[in-house]
């Protein structure tokens, strides 16, 4: 992300500046302490709210805490207990992975080809509306209207479709089966993920020099799919960055269109995430130490994500 | 150098045969029919798209205005034979829609304008000082927009409880001037990125007029930063107005509950007015689902109109100002 380099560039001429003379050092000296008063307000309430709390929730993942008596120390016993003998936890975590691992990508591959093409048209913001106006719609609103289509009667809009053509008897209750809640979860969630991540493709492509593809023209690039591959998806690795990021947060938080779609606990737990379970041990039941613990394993597993795209993407190489 | 003047010379002879003029167009995307089929199946496809991505919206829209007798006449697909409004009304009464609304326009407009205060604040000081602990700072910053909110969302609670912050809308709006609160991390990116490509020379006049930096950033720095505000207030702006995860958990009295968290209470009080009435054989299964139906989508339109109406006037500028900040670069 660029920020390795402007830092080196900065440590290069604060070292001009601080040994050409005493005065300029003690300039120096006023522009620190300006500076510290600009993050200060960040510094000390980002202690204060984030990093206090993230140490605490840290190690009151190690006790019992109801938040009305005091934490109990009771070792590695939650994680024991989440990693071994909570299947209710496993399923979670099962169905965030599967959840992640299709509508992450899918919703990514298709952001980035749809900004790709639509790139290439005339009426672009048309078309940019048509893709961005699902994702500024809340998700507990529009997966309510989802919800009539995959209504479990025969009326819904699928089943009637699926029963006109022949494809099933009797109406699927969608919301109500197992095997069904996960899929409708995601189809409105990748429906729902051509957000922020698309736009910033969008402006990328915008930014990529059209010298460049004149020049690899010239090189011998032929098709779109080599200049998409060869110029297009090099350039654009901050901004592909960026969306795989976005992409991570948004597949591992995925919370709200779950509970309107199956509600807490859904059916069998079919549609129950990580998020959800924290939600569910947290602020239903009070268990705040091992809903701690819950939280510790997502934070790990997105960070470990997050830097693993930032390892794919990082523009060193 | 010398296989590039082969290359160019082959290039002079694929090229400038006839006129001597370079025809790109023609080199580029191949053939002229192979370049008319690809878009048209670009067209198609996209289109077909777009009406996927569209559709959930045409049908609210027409439902919310479809009469009982239309709803059931399954002839009646796309245009309704009388347009009923009152659902309209029947939805502003159930939702409560007057406090919900009164309540998300508050705290999104104070979070917004926080978000813009703080982060570009914050942005400023990473962009243009050097000082001991930068880059860890910076990389927190960072850090706290690759994982997602909820996975702090434990201790936060923990600590707005002690504080009796619960039941108010201090946790939503407080942060946000600090300059975290929802994706703030990312607002500050967005800003830091802008405040990099100003030249320092403007700072180094505002300095030598007599200014003092405080003075240059809020007179001279924050005004040319209008796109990358504009960008942050539109994403801020969506963002919490459709958060559901944070409100729900920090607000659970009905009068203060945002518009959003309005709508499953909503569906619950339509369920219990279906209880209530009469049984009628002929129409047993369909009297719930008209009931509903309209009136829910009516309540569903209330909710997304006001940010869809205002992203419709923000949306040339919002592009653009995306594509001049570039947002990460």
């Amino acid at each position: 992300m660029a920020v390795d380099m402007d830092v080196r560039t900065g440590e290069q001429t604060a070292h001009k500046t601080s040994f050409s003379s005493w005065r300029k050092s003690l300039k120096k000296r006023e522009r620190e302490i300006t500076a510290y008063l600009f993050l200060a307000p960040f510094v000390i309430l980002f202690t204060i709210f984030i990093i206090i709390p993230v140490a605490v929730s840290f190690g009151l993942s190690f006790t019992r805490y109801n938040m009305l008596e005091s934490p109990v120390w009771i070792g590695l016993t939650n994680f024991k207990i989440l990693l071994m003998d909570d299947d209710i936890f496993l399923i979670a975590l099962k169905n965030t992975l599967v959840f992640a691992f299709i509508t992450g990508p899918l919703g990514y591959i298709m952001s980035f080809m749809a900004a790709w093409v639509i790139n290439q048209l005339k009426y672009k913001n048309a078309f940019a509306l048509a893709f961005y106006a699902p994702s500024i719609t809340s998700g507990i609103a529009m997966s309510v209207v989802w919800m009539y289509f995959f209504s479990g009667d025969r009326y819904g809009l699928i089943n009637n479709i699926l029963i006109n053509l022949g494809f099933i008897v009797e109406p699927i209750l969608w919301n109500m089966n197992e095997k069904t809640i996960l899929p409708v979860v995601m189809i409105i969630s990748v429906w729902m993920s051509m957000g922020t991540g698309f736009l910033v493709f969008l402006a990328g492509l915008q930014n990529v020099s059209r010298e460049l593809y004149e020049a690899a023209a010239i090189d011998g690039i032929g098709s779109r799919f080599q200049e998409l591959w060869y110029i297009t998806l090099p350039l654009m690795k901050p901004q592909l960055l960026f969306g795989a990021i976005n992409a991570i947060v948004g597949s591992f938080g995925v919370f709200d269109i779950a509970v309107s779609v199956a509600g807490i606990p859904s059916p069998n737990y079919a549609a129950h995430t990580i998020v959800a379970h924290l939600y569910d041990f947290a602020f239903i039941r009070f268990q705040m130490g091992y809903a701690s613990a819950v939280s510790v394993c997502l934070f790990a597993i997105t960070f470990v994500l997050g830097r693993v795209s930032m390892r794919l993407f990082s523009s060193e190489d | 150098m010398n296989t590039q003047r082969k290359a160019a010379s082959v290039f002079d002879r694929k090229f400038r045969k006839r006129s001597g003029t370079i025809n790109l167009e023609k080199f580029k995307h191949g053939s002229y029919w192979s370049d008319r089929i690809f878009r048209l199946l670009v067209y198609v496809l996209l289109f077909d798209l777009v009406f996927v991505f569209l559709f959930p919206f045409m049908y609210m829209f027409i439902t919310s205005l479809k009469t009982d007798a239309d709803l059931m006449d399954i002839t009646v697909k796309w245009i309704p034979k009388t347009l009923k409004f009152s659902n309209y009304k029947m939805a502003l009464r159930y939702l409560d829609a007057a406090t919900g609304l009164k309540n998300s326009v508050l705290v999104t407009g104070l979070a917004v304008l926080g978000h813009i205060l703080s982060c570009s604040f914050i942005a400023y000081g990473f962009a243009r000082y050097k000082f001991p602990g930068r880059s860890m700072l910076f990389a927190l910053v960072i850090v706290s927009f690759i994982v997602p909110a909820q996975t702090i969302i434990v201790p936060q609670y923990i600590r707005y409880a002690s504080l009796r912050w619960t039941n108010s809308y201090k946790p939503l709006i407080i942060p946000t001037f600090m300059g975290f609160g929802l994706k703030g991390g990312l607002f500050i990116f967005i800003f830091r990125q802008f405040f990099l490509g100003v030249p320092k020379e403007l700072e180094e006049a505002a300095i030598i007029d007599g200014c003092g930096s405080f003075k240059t950033y809020f007179a001279i720095i924050l005004p040319i930063a209008r796109s990358s505000i504009l960008v942050s207030a539109v994403l801020a702006m969506v963002w919490h107005w459709n958060d559901y995860f944070e409100p729900t958990i920090y607000i659970t009295k009905t009068q203060k509950y945002l518009l959003p968290q309005m709508l499953p209470s909503m569906y619950e009080m339509m369920k219990m007015e279906k209880q209530t009435l009469p049984f009628d054989p002929l129409t047993m299964t369909t009297v719930e689902r008209t009931l509903n139906e309209a009136v829910v989508m009516a309540g569903t339109v209330i909710v997304i109109l006001p940010l869809l109406i205002t992203y419709l006037f923000l949306q040339r500028h919002f592009l653009q100002g995306i594509e001049r900040t570039g947002l990460v670069e």
